[in-house]
């Protein structure tokens, strides 16, 4: 198994596609002929068991509990749930999934949502639009905390007009709402067993779901064991067994189990392991986060509030820079917020890097009283470490004096999102193809759930309103532009580059799909002898 | 006896009442709040005050402790903090059998490993084998535990042909080796059965090694990277395979210091009058050593082994968090890294109360074992 | 863990794992070339020479000329030179200075006095930037080693000046290596001198706390005072040294017991000396030495301890170099870049020997019941 599979590995890779297909054949001898198989799960592949691993563990199988993405937790509750609809990153379209049609009315203020008839819960329950909308409702609601709980906000009524029909009212015009639907919210929970199971729903909620798996045996901080139904609505279901388990250390050593032959799939992150896997000719899925690479500001406190330090720090980082120490120079620097391979790519670009300029900058913000000193949290990981000495190279270089606080990641997360105690510190904005206005509403527009430096501006908020309503790729392109240059003038926080996700899959496991934030569909997957 | 066991299990009180009040205010010490573990980052201040309240945190430290103690006590060790929250005895049930099982199996490995080696350095002492183990046992000793991972990782799983070959030319050498002192030593002994004997012992021990060699390298484990398979899962083969890497990592520092002290005792014992009369009568060098000098020499090797198993408890935290098993060690970093309390608080308490009870074992064992003491202990 | 070890939880038995057989080794090798002639140590010599020769030409050869060779080839030349190099060398000490030299002693004091020199005098040395990473923003990130150039170990990801990060990482693995063993040290040994001479309730008591304190794993311990403390080398140098209180409370107590019932403390009893008095002029320098001398050998496990906590990223932190951690950063890239582990690998492995075969030597020198046994 071992030896084959680093046989294997030398397959040519295909990336990004919607299907996985075979590709062709080694020179290893134990490796049959080029064979593309079914493109989806049949009743004669039925058989045989995968592992995986992911970032980080679950936190839980409610999805209002789940984060979602598709390194920490997104594929397990999919498996479970499975999504009204899903992303196609390649037609860049959201298609039915769970729903047989969800279409908008003209200005994207109403979404009517339509069911399958044959679709059932894992407890026989039949699905109905009651159903949908008292799932949908459990994100709504401030206690549960769901991570779609402000986008959700955005529904202001639900009307069930017959059992199979929705209709979703929106408090403004929303063209990319689907992108919802195909995330937890979209993840229909059957309200009898929600609440026969209580507390216990999200560690055990079996029969709760509409997904072809249920949960075998769940032990946290070890592994997520899930089964097929072997009565599945939407037909067969080809792997018997889906482990998911999360290695500690990150995800080089997720990627020595995946060469090594203990799992077949694995969720990587971090240019340089992506590299080494596209390199060895891994295959897999690839997506990639818009902005993923960011350095948050602090607009409402200490000296990023002044406008004059927050240009001597646009113009002191070099994406080049931090990809080069931070990233083995193997990942996609920008300071623009959308990558160059994007859909929505459309030749915009960041603030410049200059470093006299920026040495010029600290100067005259020195003139006015700062003594030119900035703390940096940082996580305690090697990786974060590396970014974080990267920044403060340039900064010092620039003539800023930076002490890096280092903490666990818990604490980094309480210092900077829950107390905005910061200057400035290396975040996250992964902002998707699917719809870029999610996030970046929610990390810079006034108010939003994300924005730890408190930037609030009345043109960048207009400007997020006009991306939300725009209806096709060249108005979201064009939206995109005002966002960007509001963003050079006023400097929410500084983008330093795409990050990618990559997903390696063994060549034996085949009809897997992809959505956005990474996250995999198991529903029609199999495995080829 | 009965007396001075009761002594020591009464003595065993007030330690462990220390343990606890040390495990619950070190961990009460840790920075961070509780209530941003449990509920992470999508809280409004209302939530983690309401959680504060409910975790008790604004009652006084000294009630906290003894609350915390009574249950302790009631063997209720509550639930994790962290979602998703789950029984904390129940996580130390599943959590615990790995650790003792790495720790059994990493004593076996060493104890075995380094009786065959202490015999062999023994049997000529001062010569190169002796010489050669003695110098890289003592190198042993000085390689961190994460290096000794790091490189058993890297050449056991990722350049397994190298580790072939050599399995397979160290056990052809070692076999050749051993032929040759068959021809050369049967000298040794009298004329006749016995020295016939001997040459037969030889040659089948050298057979034995090349055959083990072989075996190995055709058909050489698939160690994983990471995880572990209980025996209760898939049953005993590859449970031992999961955990053999990390057994090994552990077990390198122990050969090496069970060896050297095996074969100190046996040098000395060999000086003993008894022995060295069976000498004179003229019985075989082997037969000596492992039927006249092993026995009464192994009595600190079974000491220092017993307090190494009760050390290694504790001491998988690096290897299990190396090749990701998930037992005590994982359990109490990961908890440690999401501030889970009363997870840290239970565990850890768990494995100084495990440390002290193996302690008393092996203390009672032996007084019971080595005949020099039971006469009066210093 | 090498934290604890090794631990006194056996005063009589233990010693011996550690215990004399340093003495016994070389006896037994000494015995064997005893009845040297001349003609032997000429044979000596015409061996020694020529492997020592040789093997230091194959590591000038892995490490200087071969700079565009692999470098796993490099490291295994560089591996095989050395060991020849050892023997060759030992060959022709021997030789020179008699049959019962013991060069293993001699190298390692070598190495520790080489190791602590350069860190004590690191700043005077003409080395590149180990620290200041923005002084390194023109330097080359990841250069392979080159013995003749500026960076003669290489360079870090942060373009950092290898050679550098591992003298100044000597001299923090020196200073909570030692600091902490002394600190410990000193609190121990007076616990547990005042223990082991007054005995009674003191005496109980000290001992029930140290048996609490030994219940702890040392490195789950040393975790949990961490992530109490923030990671600094001050911090990690008290935590090291509350670790290491226990174990000489016990082992002062033990010696103790034993020099509290000889003849010149009973004398000095009846002559009507007080407690003091007895405890720092009569038992204290008879304590001393063995107390010190397995200290050395404190020392390396607790250099070995500080690396593990930079390992598990909760020690000291980079920019500062430490061995620890400059393994940390580099295992990710161990397959490309093995040097970069194996490094400050070799150095701490080096260090560790030299400091429990010194350690060692010195304890079958001075401590009493090192000698009984």
């Amino acid at each position: 198994m071992k030896r084959t599979r680093k046989a294997r590995l030398t397959i040519a890779t295909l990336v990004g596609g919607l299907l996985l297909t075979a590709c062709g054949s080694s020179s290893d001898d134990s490796e049959e002929a080029a064979d593309n198989g079914p493109a989806a799960c049949t009743e004669a592949n039925i058989g045989g068991e995968a592992s995986m691993a992911t970032l980080s563990q679950a936190p839980g199988l409610d999805p209002v509990v789940n984060p979602g993405t598709g390194g920490s937790g997104g594929n397990e509750v999919i498996a479970l749930y499975d999504t009204l609809v899903r992303y196609d990153q390649k037609s860049d379209e959201f298609v039915p999934v769970v729903a047989k049609s969800l279409e908008p009315n003209a200005d994207s203020t109403e979404w009517t949502l339509k069911l399958r008839e044959e679709v059932t819960f894992g407890n026989g329950d039949p699905l109905t639009a009651q159903q949908v909308r008292d799932s949908f409702a459990r994100h709504q609601d401030p206690d549960n905390r769901s991570v779609d709980y402000l986008a959700s906000l955005a529904v202001t009524e639900m009307d069930v007009v017959d059992d199979l029909t929705l209709v979703f009212h929106l408090d403004e015009s929303w063209a990319r709402f689907p992108t919802l639907l195909a995330n937890m919210a979209g993840m229909i929970t059957n309200s009898s067993v929600v609440e026969q199971q209580g507390e216990n729903f999200n560690t055990a909620p079996t029969g709760g779901g509409v997904g072809p798996y249920e949960v075998e045996k769940f032990t946290p901080g070890e592994e997520l064991v899930l089964k097929a139904k072997d009565d599945w609505w939407g037909g067969p279901v080809c792997i018997q067994t889906l482990r998911f388990v999360t290695v500690a250390g990150g995800v080089q050593p997720a990627y020595d189990a995946f060469t090594n032959g203990d799992i077949q799939l694995a969720f990587l992150r971090g240019p340089e392991v992506i590299a080494q896997a596209k390199e060895d000719g891994a295959a897999g899925f690839s997506t990639v986060d818009n902005a993923g690479y960011t350095i948050v500001l602090n607009h409402e406190n200490g000296p990023t509030a002044e406008p004059l330090v927050r240009q001597a720090l646009a113009a002191a980082m070099d994406p080049e820079v931090i990809n080069e120490r931070g990233y083995g120079g193997k990942g996609r620097p920008s300071s623009a917020l959308i990558d160059k391979d994007s859909v929505l790519y459309d030749g915009l670009e960041g603030p410049k890097a200059d470093a006299t300029e920026a040495a010029d900058l600290v100067k005259q913000a020195k003139a006015t009283g700062w003594d030119g000193h900035l703390d940096l949290p940082c996580q305690n990981s090697v990786e974060a470490n590396n970014v974080c000495l990267a920044m403060k190279a340039q900064a010092e270089a620039a003539g800023m004096t930076v002490k890096i606080e280092p903490m666990a990641p818990n604490d980094f997360i309480t210092k900077v999102h829950v107390d905005r105690d910061f200057e400035w510190a290396a975040w996250s904005m992964p902002l998707s193809d699917a719809d870029p206005w999610l996030r970046l509403s929610a990390a810079v527009g006034t108010d939003g759930a994300r924005n730890a430096g408190g930037y609030s501006n009345a043109e960048m908020d207009a400007a997020l309103t006009a991306l939300r309503a725009a209806p096709d790729t060249a108005a979201r392109q064009g939206a995109l532009a005002d966002v960007q240059e509001v963003w050079n003038e006023t400097l929410p926080a500084l983008a330093y580059g795409a990050n990618e996700n990559y997903v390696v899959v063994d060549d034996s496991i085949k009809g897997l799909q992809e959505s956005q934030y990474s996250q995999v569909y198991f529903d029609t997957a199999y495995i080829a002898d | 006896m009965l007396r001075s066991l009761g002594a020591r299990l009464l003595r065993l009180v007030p330690v462990l009442f220390l343990v606890s009040l040390g495990t619950f205010f070190l961990v009460d010490l840790v920075p961070g709040d509780p209530a941003v573990a449990i509920l992470g980052s999508n809280a409004t201040p209302e939530q983690y005050e309401a959680v504060r309240a409910e975790l008790g945190l604004n009652e006084s430290v000294v009630t906290r402790y003894f609350d915390w103690l009574g249950d302790t006590l009631r063997g209720d060790l509550g639930e994790s903090l962290t979602p998703p929250t789950q029984s904390v005895t129940d996580l130390i049930q599943s959590r615990l059998p790995v650790t003792i099982q790495i720790a059994t199996m990493a004593m076996l490995i060493s104890v075995t490993v380094s009786i065959v080696l202490a015999l062999a350095a023994a049997y000529r002492p001062g010569k190169v084998f002796d010489r050669v183990t003695s110098g890289t046992a003592f190198a042993a000793i000085a390689v961190p535990q994460f290096l000794t991972g790091l490189l058993l990782i890297f050449f056991v799983l990722f350049h397994t042909d190298l580790v072939r070959w050599f399995v397979l030319v160290a056990g052809i050498a070692g076999a050749v080796l051993i032929a040759v002192r068959a021809v050369g030593g049967v000298t040794d002994h009298p004329p006749g059965n016995e020295r016939v004997r001997a040459a037969a012992i030889r040659a089948v021990l050298a057979l034995a090694v090349v055959g083990f060699a072989v075996l190995l390298f055709a058909r050489f484990p698939e160690f994983p990277r990471q995880g572990f398979t209980r025996i209760s899962e898939d049953g005993l083969w590859p449970s031992l395979r999961d955990a053999f890497l990390p057994a090994l990592t552990l077990a390198v520092a122990e050969i090496a210091i069970f060896m050297r002290l095996l074969r100190n005792d046996l040098i000395t014992t060999l000086q003993e009058d008894y022995i060295l009369s069976a000498r004179a009568k003229g019985m075989p060098p082997w037969r000596i050593l492992v039927r006249d000098a092993l026995r009464p020499s192994s009595f600190s090797l079974i000491t220092v082994a017993g307090v190494a198993l009760g050390r290694l408890m504790g001491g998988t935290v690096i290897v299990e968090t190396i090749f990701n098993l998930p037992g005590m060690g994982t359990l109490i970093v990961n908890a440690i890294g999401a501030q889970d309390v009363r997870v840290i608080q239970s565990s850890v308490l768990v494995i100084a109360v495990f440390y002290v009870l193996v302690n008393l074992l092996v203390d009672l064992s032996y007084s019971q074992l080595d005949p020099r003491l039971r006469r009066g202990r210093v | 863990m090498a934290v604890s070890e090794p631990t006194e939880t056996k005063p009589v038995v233990q010693p011996a794992t550690i215990g004399a057989d340093v003495a016994a080794g070389t006896a037994a090798g000494a015995s064997d070339i005893d009845a040297m002639l001349p003609r032997r140590r000429s044979r000596l010599l015409r061996f020694g020479v020529p492997t020592a020769v040789a093997g230091i030409a194959l590591v000038v050869l892995g490490a200087v000329v071969m700079t565009e060779g692999t470098t796993w080839v490099r490291l295994s030349m560089i591996g095989a030179g050395l060991l020849a190099a050892y023997i060759g060398i030992d060959r022709v000490a021997k030789a020179v200075f008699g049959a019962t030299f013991d060069t293993g002693l001699w190298m390692a004091a070598g190495w520790l006095a080489l190791i602590t020199l350069s860190a004590a005098f690191a700043d005077l040395l003409p080395l590149s930037e180990h620290e200041d990473v923005s002084k390194t923003l023109t330097v080359t990130p990841m250069l392979t080693p080159d013995l003749l150039s500026s960076h003669p170990l290489g360079t870090d990801s942060q373009g950092l000046d290898v050679l550098g990060g591992v003298i100044y990482g000597a001299r923090v693995s020196l200073v909570v290596g030692v600091g902490a063993t002394v600190l410990g040290m000193v609190l121990g040994a007076a616990i547990g001198l005042v223990a082991g001479y007054l005995r009674g309730i003191v005496d109980a008591a000290v001992g029930l706390v140290g048996d609490a304190m030994l219940a702890f794993p040392p490195l789950i311990l040393l975790l949990a005072m961490v992530a109490v403390l923030e990671p600094s080398i001050f911090n990690t140098t008290i935590a090291l040294a509350i670790l290491t209180v226990p174990t000489y409370i016990r082992l002062t107590r033990a010696n103790t017991l034993l020099f509290a019932q000889r003849e010149f403390v009973l004398a000095a009893k009846a002559l009507g000396a007080k407690n003091r008095r007895i405890i720092v002029r009569e038992l204290l320098p008879n304590v001393v030495l063995p107390v010190v001398s397995y200290g050395v050998i404190v020392v390396g496990a607790l250099v070995v301890a500080e690396a593990s906590l930079s390992f598990l990223g909760v020690g000291v932190q980079r920019p500062t170099p430490t061995w620890g951690n400059m393994i940390a950063a580099a295992q990710s890239r161990f397959e490309s870049d093995p040097h970069l582990v194996f490094i400050p690998g070799a150095c701490l492995f080096l260090t560790v020997y030299a400091l429990n075969r010194v350690g060692e030597s010195a304890r079958a020198v001075w401590d009493p019941r090192q000698r009984e046994l």
